[in-house]
């Protein structure tokens, strides 16, 4: 894990210390949507024949998995061994061959939905409009957050598999990159 | 210093043979050593692609039970391309002219990949 990247990231982003907070102080509320968050993101999955080919027979356990990782944004701690666990993800992903475009959509669908979701907890009272600005900007930078570790994860992942088959060092393959 | 000595052997490998037209030496990870090649060429793009179709004729060889890769050699329509392991970490590579006699070079080239090796 590059701790620089990711201070460089949440710099640039602007997650903060305050931002993990106001998810934390909110995480009560915002546990009570995982479980539709994650049938609704399976729905999407399942409805279309390229991405349900990767959840078929597999789709309790998955859901289980997506659950508690919902479950770990909404109440942190956002330290090291979150960032950690976002990059095994990644790892996880490129090693039961999903494909880098299902990521990148899912994440954004998760985006959109999160903010849907807790807007209707804003309006039934259970959130302030305070803490559901507060809260909602937080989990979208966190969740892009998320989605950098996951991607370099899986960039990682492919060029050391690409090392592996073709028994080129990873140095050469960026040499070999950087010619363009 | 090294870089002085590699240069020497590749101005004696290129010497050896008017059919020899260039040649290099490159880090298996594709960075440049030393190279005496016409200025036309970009030194980068040899060393990675050198590096790069060794490991790749390296693998291939070990995968397809061909044994310990020897040589890599590619024929265009206006030559060669030779590529060998000098030692563990660096490749030898040589550019030949498309009449060349193969069998003197391999020997010239053979003779230079252990010379580069001791001094690496």
């Amino acid at each position: 894990m590059n701790l620089d990247h990711i201070a460089l990231f949440k710099h640039v982003n602007g997650f903060t210390d305050a931002d993990s907070a106001a998810v934390q102080a909110v995480s009560s509320i915002l546990v009570t949507i995982a479980p539709q968050l994650t049938d609704e993101f399976y729905d999407q999955l399942v409805s279309h024949p390229e991405t349900n080919k990767h959840i078929e027979g597999r789709l309790d356990a998955l859901k289980a998995t997506h659950r508690q990782w919902m479950t770990e944004l909404f109440t942190g701690p956002h330290d090291e061994t979150f960032f950690a666990r976002q990059e095994i993800i990644g790892v996880v992903h490129v090693k039961v061959k999903i494909p880098p475009l299902f990521v990148s959509s899912s994440m954004s669908f998760l985006r959109h939905e999160v903010v849907h979701m807790l807007h209707a907890k804003a309006e039934s009272g259970e959130l302030t409009c305070e803490q559901f600005e507060a809260a909602s900007s937080a989990i979208l930078r966190l969740l892009d957050l998320c989605q950098m570790l996951i991607d370099t994860a899986y960039e990682a992942e492919r060029l050391r598999l690409l090392s592996e088959v073709t028994g080129m060092k990873l140095r050469l393959i960026e040499n070999l990159i950087a010619l363009n | 210093m090294r870089a002085d000595m590699l240069t020497s052997i590749l101005s004696e490998l290129n010497g050896s043979s008017a059919d020899i037209e260039a040649s290099a030496i490159v880090s298996t990870d594709g960075l440049m050593m030393a190279a005496l090649l016409p200025s036309s060429m970009d030194e980068d793009r040899v060393g990675a692609m050198s590096a790069a179709l060794l490991s790749l004729g390296d693998r291939t060889a070990k995968e397809l039970a061909r044994g310990g890769l020897e040589q890599v050699l590619i024929k265009g329509d206006k030559g060669y391309v030779l590529m060998t392991y000098a030692g563990d970490d660096a490749v030898l590579t040589v550019l030949a002219k498309s009449q060349a006699k193969l069998g003197l070079i391999f020997l010239d080239v053979k003779r230079a990949a252990e010379s580069v090796s001791k001094v690496i």
